[in-house]
Order: C-alpha cells, then sequence, then structure tokens
C-alpha cells in the first residue's frame, strides 16, 4: 500500500498541476506570493541566506499542500476496495504527505542550524510552525455547501498559513542579524502555544471530516453514513 | 443482474426520479435519452459513485452499501471523461489500477491492446481521443468484468473500430450470464443491437423494458391529418405536421385497429425520444 | 436455409421471421422432429436482438409449429401440413387485401392489377 501511495504522491507533482492550482486557487496565490513579497523586502537588510533556507520549505510544503488534494482520482472509487480500505489509503496519503512536508523543514532547519549559531529552540520553533503548515489541506471550492462551518475553517486556514509564515520569517530575521533576542523567543513562543495550538486542533477535526468524506466519491454519502450512527 | 427499484437521485436542480428496472443477465440494454437526460446521472449510481436518496439498487443481488468491493470487481466502465493518468504509459496505468481487480491479468490487457492496434508504452496522454477510449475499453474487458457499463464510447471511435467494438459487445453477452448497458444518445446503434431499452427525459424513464415490448406498445401512424385526429386522443402522444402529411405516435395495443389509408409502422427509438419530446413540449407551452 | 430481414418494413421483425420459418416448415425445408438454430445464434446471425428471435419462436410455439425441450432447445413439431396450408393461404389473402387496396387508391383497374400480378409472378 505504501509503494501505492508514494507512487501516486509522485505521480501528482506537474508542472500542470501548479498551474491548474494557480486558475482555481486564489488562496494559493496569495500564500505563496505574500511570503514573497515579504522576504524580498525584508532582503535588504542582513545576510540573505538565511531567509531562503527559511522561505524555501515553506515554499516546498505550500506547493505540496495545494499539489495533493485528499479527494482521489475517479478511476481509484471505481476500483474494488471497501470503505474501511479507502479510508486508510487515505489516512495513510494524508500522512506521508506530512511526514514529507517535514522532512524538508528538517533538511532546511538543520542547514541552518549548521550554518547559524540560533540554538535549539530557535530551530525548535522553526519546526513547528513548518508543521502547522504542513498539516493543512488545500482549500476546494464547495457552491453549494455554504454554512457557517465552512467561512470558519477559511479564516482558521488563513491564520495558520499567515501566523507561522510570518514567525519563521521573523525568526530568519532574527537570525541573520546573530543570535536572536531571549524575548523574540519567549514572544513566537507564545504565540505558538497560544495562537497556533488553537488553531491546530480545531483544524485536526476538520481534517478528520474532510478525510472522512474523501471515503465517498460523492461527499453527501459521507453524511449520510455518519448520521445513521 | 441489475435491479432498480424507484430509485430517485438530486443532484442540485437536476432530479432523477421513480427509475424502475430490471436488467437480467446476458442482454444488452441500451440507455437514451437528449444530453442532460439523466444518462450520466443513472450511470453513476450504477457504479456506486453516487446514492440514491430514494428506493433500492441491486447489481447481481448485492448493494453497494454492503458490498461495494463485490460489485466493483465485477464492472467494467468506460465514461466520458479519462480515468488514466496522462503522465504514465497505458501499461503503468493498468498495472496501477488493475492490482485492485481480482480477475486482471496484464496477458488480456496485452491481447486486447494489439487487437486494438495500441502500444502499451506510449504515454497515455499522448493518444488520441479515439485511441484513448479504446485503452479505457481494454482495460474495461481485461479484468474479466460480468457487466460493462459504457458511455457514449462509440461516438468518438473511427468507423471501422465500431464494427469490431459492436461484435466484442455481442461476444460479450453471448454466454447468457454477462450484461452490458449502452449509454448514448445515437440510437441508431441501439435499435439494432439493444435487447432492452431505459429511455429517459428529464430524469424520467418514459420506457423501461425489452426491445419487443417497446415495438409493440408503440406504432407511428402516417396519413391525412382528419384520419389521424379521429385516432382516440388518449392514445396519441404527439402528432407532427408537415408539409406532405401528419404523422403521429401512438400507443398501441393487439386490439387496436388501423384506418386503411394510414400507414402504421414501428417506431425507432429516435421516433419515439423526438415525440416524446415534442410531446412534451407542446405541453409545456399549452400551460 | 436462408432468413431475410427488411428492418424498416410494415411487418415486424419477429413477424417476419415467423413468416419464413412457417414456410420453410411447410415446404418441408425444415423437417418434422429437426432442431432449430438456437435463440441466440440466429439472432447473432442475423443481427436482430435475441428478444426478437425469442419472441418469434414463442409465436410458433404458440401456433404449434414448434416445441421446446427444456435444456435442449426448439424443435419441429409432427404437423398436419393441410392444417398448415389453408393458414397460409388465409395469411396471404389477408395481405392481398391490403395490397388491392393500395392498387385501388393508386388508381389500378383490376385487369391491369392481375396483368401486374401476372408479370411479377412470371419474373419470380
Amino acid at each position: 500500500m505504501w509503494k501505492n501511495i508514494a507512487v501516486d504522491y509522485y505521480r501528482a507533482y506537474s508542472w500542470s498541476g501548479i498551474r491548474e492550482m494557480w486558475k482555481t486557487n486564489a488562496g494559493a496565490l496569495v500564500s505563496i506570493i505574500y511570503p514573497l513579497f515579504v522576504m524580498l523586502f525584508q532582503m535588504t537588510s542582513g545576510e540573505k541566506c538565511a531567509y531562503l533556507i527559511v522561505y524555501l520549505p515553506m515554499l516546498y510544503i505550500l506547493l505540496s499542500v495545494h499539489m495533493h488534494p485528499v479527494r482521489l482520482c475517479k478511476m481509484m472509487y471505481l476500483c474494488p476496495m471497501e470503505a474501511d480500505r479507502r479510508m486508510q489509503y487515505i489516512r495513510s496519503s494524508y500522512n506521508f504527505g506530512v511526514a514529507l512536508r517535514m522532512t524538508s523543514a528538517f533538511i532546511g532547519t538543520g542547514i541552518l542550524v549548521m550554518l547559524y549559531d540560533c540554538g535549539v529552540i530557535v530551530a525548535a520553533e522553526i519546526l513547528l510552525n513548518d508543521l502547522v503548515l504542513s498539516l493543512l489541506l488545500p482549500s476546494e471550492k464547495k457552491t453549494d455547501d455554504r454554512d457557517g462551518v465552512f467561512h470558519k475553517e477559511i479564516v482558521c486556514m488563513i491564520f495558520m498559513i499567515a501566523v507561522p509564515m510570518l514567525c519563521n520569517l521573523i525568526l530568519a530575521l532574527a537570525i541573520a542579524d546573530g543570535e536572536p533576542h531571549r524575548t523574540l523567543d519567549r514572544i513566537i513562543f507564545a504565540c505558538i502555544v497560544l495562537i497556533q495550538a488553537p488553531l491546530v486542533f480545531r483544524y485536526r477535526k476538520y481534517v478528520h471530516s474532510e478525510l472522512e468524506k474523501a471515503v465517498y466519491y460523492e461527499e453527501k454519502t459521507a453524511q449520510k453514513k455518519t448520521r445513521r450512527f | 443482474m441489475i435491479t432498480i427499484d424507484n430509485v430517485s437521485k438530486s443532484l442540485g436542480k437536476f432530479q432523477l426520479q421513480n427509475i424502475s428496472f430490471e436488467l437480467p443477465g446476458g442482454y444488452i440494454c441500451g440507455l437514451a435519452g437528449r444530453n442532460g437526460a439523466g444518462k450520466t446521472t443513472l450511470l453513476h449510481l450504477l457504479l456506486g459513485l453516487y446514492r440514491a436518496d430514494e428506493g433500492r439498487l441491486t447489481v447481481s443481488g448485492m448493494t453497494y452499501e454492503q458490498s461495494e468491493q463485490a460489485i466493483h470487481d465485477m464492472i467494467g466502465t468506460v465514461l466520458v471523461e479519462e480515468l488514466f493518468e496522462p503522465f504514465y504509459s497505458i501499461k503503468s496505468n493498468a498495472g496501477h489500477f488493475g492490482k485492485y481487480f481480482s480477475g486482471y491479468r496484464w496477458d488480456r490487457m496485452a491481447a486486447y491492446l494489439e487487437r486494438f492496434g495500441l502500444d502499451a508504452h506510449r504515454r497515455f496522454g499522448k493518444l488520441s481521443r479515439g485511441e484513448k477510449l479504446k485503452c479505457q475499453f481494454a482495460f474495461a474487458l481485461a479484468h474479466d468484468p460480468k457487466l460493462l457499463l459504457l458511455d457514449e464510447p462509440a461516438g468518438s471511435f473511427d468507423p471501422d473500430f465500431r464494427e469490431q467494438f459492436f461484435q466484442i459487445i455481442k461476444d460479450f453477452i453471448a454466454d447468457g450470464i454477462k450484461s452490458v448497458i449502452l449509454a448514448t444518445h445515437q440510437t441508431d446503434d441501439l435499435d439494432r443491437l439493444a435487447d432492452y431499452l431505459i429511455c429517459l427525459e428529464d430524469g424520467r424513464q418514459i420506457f423501461a423494458g425489452d426491445i419487443e415490448s417497446f415495438r409493440s406498445a408503440y406504432r407511428v401512424v402516417s396519413g391525412e391529418r382528419y384520419k389521424i385526429n379521429l385516432l382516440p386522443q388518449e392514445r396519441i402522444i404527439h402528432v407532427q405536421e408537415k408539409l406532405y402529411g401528419t404523422k403521429a405516435l401512438v400507443r398501441h395495443s393487439r386490439l387496436n385497429q388501423y384506418d386503411a389509408s394510414l400507414q402504421v409502422t414501428y417506431p425507432t427509438i429516435e421516433d419515439f425520444m423526438y415525440f416524446y419530446s415534442s410531446g412534451k413540449a407542446a405541453q409545456e407551452r399549452r400551460k | 436455409m436462408k432468413i431475410t430481414i427488411l428492418p424498416q418494413g410494415t411487418l415486424a421483425i419477429y413477424e417476419q421471421i415467423v413468416n419464413q420459418l412457417k414456410n420453410a416448415i411447410v415446404t418441408g425445408e425444415l423437417q418434422a422432429g429437426e432442431a432449430l438454430v438456437s435463440i441466440r445464434a440466429l439472432a447473432a446471425d442475423l443481427g436482430v436482438s435475441v428478444i426478437t428471435t425469442k419472441r418469434a419462436y414463442e409465436e410458433l410455439e404458440k401456433e404449434g409449429l414448434i416445441r421446446s425441450v427444456a435444456g435442449k432447445g426448439f424443435f419441429v413439431c409432427e404437423y398436419n401440413t393441410d392444417y398448415l396450408k389453408e393458414k397460409q393461404l388465409v395469411m396471404i389473402e389477408k395481405r392481398l387485401g391490403e395490397i388491392i387496396g393500395e392498387a385501388r387508391q393508386a388508381g389500378l383497374g383490376c385487369e391491369d392489377f392481375v396483368e401486374m400480378v401476372r408479370a411479377l409472378y412470371e419474373c419470380r
């Protein structure tokens, strides 16, 4: 099964996928272009290297999030598979994706630690921020599902993109300028605990429901099933 | 083999209502209807991609709620959209999806590909539309299904392949156990090929049954207008007036007699669909 | 024996099959006790639906010309030739009646009609 997942994951990478994403998903545009601007803006001071090392994994993570939606291709819904097996496949797919993104984050942070003397705590904070980004699911257009839950999830997601990215970029700035200040550490830490943790906690419920919905081709089927029990 | 019992499904504005039908094993069933009549929706219901809002659908006695895997294992599909990944070769695609099917074998797939003149190592995305369909058809057959569900396949095939395609389908059902459902709006194929028929119009079935019942149940009557108007109104579905004469589609039963001056013929499926939809349109206008 | 089908004729396809098989039985082309081609084989051969050939065979069975043996197929019955000939004649009379009606509509007189019939008979 893991081989299939890996193959599926690899298949999803494609230039046309990126183009598709650009066209359909304004959110993608924002979440990638915006930090690019911030980075370029801030590259005027300090060493440029630090920004790149922090930014590139985040770029990869966000691209990966958008290119790997939870829903399987149509053919997979026609292949003989029991619902729980498919659920297992979808869940493993998602976890695989998160693991792969975090690997890039680890690599990036590892290089950062080697080049700069920034301390374990800062490295850990960068990784945690990257983790938040890794957990995201691409937002899909839902034209007939206009209830409050949906809107809250979008807001949640916007924060989950903006906050970690900002935090990481601030940390990158601090690293580039020399050893980061202790207070900065604490602020970022507080940010992680007070803002991001609750967001992630809330988001995980959303992820769970999306994974469940993806088991069936039609979303309504999943809703019907859960209502019965 | 397939039993559809009062199934309804709504998708946004479109509604498929009260479809009831039985298809035994060993027959070809034609699914006719204009674009938007509900053919694809019904096929999606038969494929388990959609689940019915009301009613019951069984394939070989099993429902999707209970035995999704078993049903999918016995169905081969060709749909309008491409089901394979474009960046990979035919062989790689077939292997990737085929492993889920218990009856899939590469040698069978290779044999069909050769028969259809396709190179297994070509990238799927690089094939022409007709070739892609042939490839999907080959894959649908390669896992030895008991039921074939085909959505508008023949339109994109070149003429010499169409004959081969029909022959394959006829051979497929020859054992008297396997069946084929062919959704198409090209009804002349169905006139000569179909054993059973479902006609959909606006989400409702206007006919469901075997082809002989269809032919016994309706007649196309042509002749002078006043003579046609003499026929009992409740049997007339629609009257079409043209310069050279008048034609009407009527419900028929064994005891019905027609005036000697009227010409009475069996309707083709196309006639039937045309008259039925014209009749409905006329009714709408009267309202 | 050959069966030819005119798909768009005024007679239903199954009726055409019935008539041709009936003729074959009456003329002795199909002997009593002989096995008929299976429904599916006939359908495949003629390019028509199995339902149609099934109906044709069922009609013939109803008329007592053939009988079905479970698991084996259809066989020609022992029959009374005269009775069948009688039935055939009735059928021909009925169809002649229809054609005469059409001839009258076309303005063909009796003499001309008989001429036409004679000419065609001699051709065939």
